[in-house]
């Protein structure tokens, strides 16, 4: 098992590699040039092209992935252009907000997802599948801006229920230990600011959670639907095992496996930024950042950004793996089949 | 094991349930009790809980680029900027006239090349540095002899500096190469003039993008990048002490969700509204809506040296720009009579644009022989044109295709369209203009630059060169104001531009906020702002 998640690793060493020449080259010669986004309207044509060689962005495109490898492997992502603080601070002054998000929403769309999959899948045919299915048909329709500001308008505005901006209320004062405010509100030790956080990361967290939870309610559908045909369901129920084990020891964990790689894989989507659920919320993540790093030819913090996402996927994937492993012990890892 | 866990989840749900109700069935009450939450879990030892804090919540479109105004040039940055620090000199509050500010009478020698300042006594720093002809010195070379690269607004606000003389304690010199009279406007900008704290900045290797420190109203606590700048009351400062004990610059991406955060009360001002949605804000009672004036330009530019004046007049003769601005702005952008917006010196009612005459035009141009032009414009909306680049564009090509002129019409993101812009393969470009300091010069001067990506319409014209070069070194009155009016009447015969439209500054705080206005050159100032 360790020689495998060793050897999977050291996958990750080639697609790091892969990741950040395609990001590296493309950058250089699609996106518009920096300087002018940097050193703004008054900046002349001599300012620009000295910025641009104190960057050393005239040098050969070879020098320059050398430069930025190099520096990157002795954990200097360089500062980004346009801010001119260091990339690993910017991205993590943002990321923990991402996480945080991204696991409130995969857990909801998980137990949600999961529930309606198995409900409609069990209750085929009937008027409750065909419910279930119409709202997956609609997460999956649905755009995340627009869904985003009907709630906002629902429960902010007309109900008064919920916070619709942010990750806290503007004025509460907290200090940043981690960057994520879900632990640094608990880190604070006053429960109102823990709450304040909580309560403001239901309308996004529901939002973000609403496409992927019709994904994998759909997905358990028909993987339920599959396995119930099985004859080890027939023989289970024959044995005259309560429907209710049947379906959660035997059909359900059986089903699992296509659910977990769906979720694996949309939970790495999700770490990757939800540009539009933190433009709507105001929710202070990367996705957003990452795409206006992008709109200003921010070279440094969209390259290390996206190897980041990369180094994400990779290792979740493993986990997502791992856990097949877990779930069905027919799969072992690391040995030779006989 | 399960049952204990199902039990602490349902104990932690069950606590922030209770503790969510009771905070968000009123926004201003919980805002008011969160505010002592704030500061109470902040400075415990400084403040007492029975005080009442009042926090001022500013919902901004972007975060800040940076807090050190010599290093940014983005509004966003100067909402908060403008709070902490302070220039030699400041804007009237609705007008770009200059009054004292750090500097408390300043002289102009005869010849015009020096500006001594008398400063301020008493004044200090937030972090207790005083301020004073040394601090002044270091902030001028710090953007002159020390210049980087990387300082925007450097050569804009400085750049006719050739030195900065230190005469005693509390009075400064400063020496221009050349006459200069935008220079006094200068030194009350939020980019480049503001003064920092030397101190500060030595001990933050140079640069204040983080740890800002000035002598303002308010003092820098805390930036939460893409959430939050929060800044609260110097106690110590010098003149009229702020209103509120906290302002929070909150950042807002979504317009939509910008309004929606309005109207529930979860921010107090908002700027920078579509007009689409002025019509839903005016009929929400807790909420005032504000017009004012921009300071800015929405222009169409001709390639002056692709297509010669009979052309570009013939063209600009077959665009009804009355029709063009109500139809797409909503009546919040004004026709644009001149280039020059009409609060501003210079601006002269006689000056006449090339008049509507489609017959005209579809004769001339077919005269001519000219069937197509080359059209680039940008996809996005900018601060002078709402309605986006493109939608203009393709409004003033259905003028063109009604004289026989087809348009072959690209479209670029902002960044792109730049770099297409220095690339010059184009007759016809739209652009635009937000003014830097409230002086004709910084408007007219476009004309006359040789950055074609400031000069988009590569007009290089002696007579008018000639204008713009007295017009500078004239003393600010009459005589000056007459030489800006001629230039623009020059301009307009010779058809370098199609001015559109003014856009209006859209903004609204909710109804218990008191004392706001928004600046005609796009920036805030808060310090007496009032949240009853």
């Amino acid at each position: 098992m360790l020689k495998y998640i060793v050897k999977r690793l050291l996958m990750l060493i080639p697609v790091l590699i892969g990741v950040s020449i395609i990001v590296f080259v493309l950058l250089r010669v699609f996106a518009a040039d920096p300087a002018s986004v940097v050193l703004g309207e008054h900046a002349d044509a001599a300012a620009m092209e000295s910025w641009r060689d104190s960057q050393g962005l005239n040098d050969p495109i070879i020098k320059q992935y050398w430069d930025f490898v190099t520096g990157a492997v002795q954990g200097d992502f360089g500062e980004s252009y346009y801010t001119q603080t260091s990339v690993f601070t910017e991205i993590m002054s943002r990321f923990p907000a991402t996480i945080e998000l991204a696991i409130a929403a995969i857990i909801i769309a998980s137990v949600l997802g999961i529930v309606i999959g198995v409900i409609t899948a069990v209750k085929k045919n009937t008027i409750v599948d065909n419910l279930g299915m119409f709202v997956s048909l609609i997460g999956i329709s649905v755009p995340i801006f627009w869904l985003g500001v009907m709630l906002q308008i629902l429960f902010g505005k007309t109900l008064g229920w919920l916070p619709i901006q942010g990750a806290s209320d503007a004025d509460i004062l907290f200090d940043k230990v981690t960057g994520s405010y879900f632990l640094d509100s608990l880190i604070s030790g006053d429960i109102s600011n823990f709450t304040n956080v909580l309560w403001h990361m239901i309308l996004p967290a529901f939002t973000l959670a609403f496409y992927t939870m019709a994904i994998v309610s759909r997905m358990t559908r028909s993987s339920m639907l599959d396995t119930l045909n099985q004859d080890y369901i027939r023989t289970a129920r024959a044995k005259g095992l309560a429907e209710g084990r049947v379906i959660r020891h035997h059909a359900l964990r059986n089903a699992l496996m296509p659910i977990v790689t769906v979720i694996g894989l949309q939970f790495g989507s999700l770490l990757g930024g939800a540009v539009l659920t933190e433009t709507v919320y105001g929710w202070p993540g990367m996705g957003k950042y990452l795409v206006e790093c992008v709109q200003k030819s921010d070279f440094p913090v969209v390259q290390s950004a996206v190897l980041l996402i990369a180094v994400i996927f990779v290792v979740l994937n493993l986990l997502v793996d791992l856990l097949y492993a877990f779930l069905d012990p027919r799969i072992k890892y690391g040995r030779k089949e006989a | 094991m399960k049952k204990v866990l199902c039990g602490v989840v349902a104990a932690m749900m069950a606590v922030s349930l209770m503790a969510g109700c009771g905070g968000s069935n009123d926004s201003s009450n919980k805002n008011d009790s969160s505010s002592q939450n704030a500061l109470s879990s902040k400075n415990d030892s400084s403040s007492s809980s029975s005080e009442k804090v009042t926090s001022l919540i500013y919902g901004s479109g972007a975060d800040p680029r940076g807090l050190d105004t010599a290093l940014v040039d983005d509004n966003e940055s100067a909402k908060a900027t403008m709070q902490i620090y302070e220039c030699l000199l400041k804007y009237k509050d609705d007008s770009t006239e200059v009054e004292p500010c750090l500097a408390e009478s300043w002289d102009i020698s005869e010849d015009g090349l020096t500006y001594t300042f008398k400063l301020r006594q008493g004044v200090k720093f937030h972090d207790g540095t005083d301020f004073n002809a040394e601090a002044v010195k270091f902030n001028v070379d710090r953007q002159t002899v020390n210049k980087t690269d990387d300082m925007p607004y450097a050569d804009f606000v400085f750049g006719t500096v050739s030195e900065c003389k230190v005469i005693d304690d509390y009075t400064v010199a400063i020496v221009l190469k050349q006459k200069n009279t935008a220079f006094l406007a200068n030194m009350a900008m939020c980019f480049g003039a503001p003064i920092v704290s030397p101190t500060a900045c030595k001990e933050n290797g140079g640069s204040l993008m983080k740890n800002p420190v000035g002598t303002g109203p308010y003092k820098f606590v805390s930036w939460s990048k893409d959430d939050r700048v929060v800044l609260e009351k110097f106690e110590d400062y010098w003149g009229e002490k702020g209103k509120c004990d906290q302002i929070i610059i909150k950042t807002i991406p979504d317009a939509s969700a910008k309004i929606n955060a309005l109207t529930t009360g979860e921010v107090d001002i908002i700027d920078g509204i579509d007009t689409t949605m002025v019509e839903q804000l005016n009929a929400d009672t807790n909420v005032t809506v504000d017009l004012t004036d921009g300071m800015n330009i929405n222009y169409m530019a001709y390639n002056t040296t692709r297509l010669d004046k009979e052309t570009r007049v013939a063209l600009s003769q077959s665009v009804n720009v009355d029709e063009l601005v109500n139809s797409l702005y909503d009546g919040y952008a004004s026709k644009a009579t001149t280039i020059l917006p009409t609060f501003l010196p210079g601006y002269s009612e006689d000056v006449a644009q090339v008049a509507y005459d489609a017959d005209a035009a579809k004769k001339t141009l077919a005269d001519k022989g000219v069937t197509e032009v080359k059209v680039i414009t940008y996809s996005n909306d900018r601060p002078y044109n709402t309605a986006t680049g493109k939608t203009l564009a393709e409004a003033v090509i259905g003028y063109f295709d009604k004289v026989g002129v087809k348009a072959d019409v690209s479209t670029f993101d902002w960044t792109t369209y730049k770099d297409k812009i220095i690339a010059g393969d184009y007759d016809i470009c739209f652009y635009g203009w937000n003014g830097d300091n409230g002086d004709p010069d910084n408007f007219l001067n476009l004309l006359s630059d040789d950055d074609p990506s400031m000069n988009v319409a590569r007009f290089n014209d002696d007579k008018f060169n000639e204008y713009i070069t007295t017009g500078i070194a004239t003393a600010a009155g009459d005589e000056r104001n007459a030489i800006y009016a001629e230039a623009e009447q020059y301009v307009a015969d010779e058809a370098a531009w199609l001015p559109i439209s003014h856009q209006q500054n859209i903004t609204a705080c909710r109804t218990n906020i008191k004392g706001f206005k928004y600046h005609p050159t796009a920036t805030v100032y808060l310090a007496k702002v009032e949240k009853e």
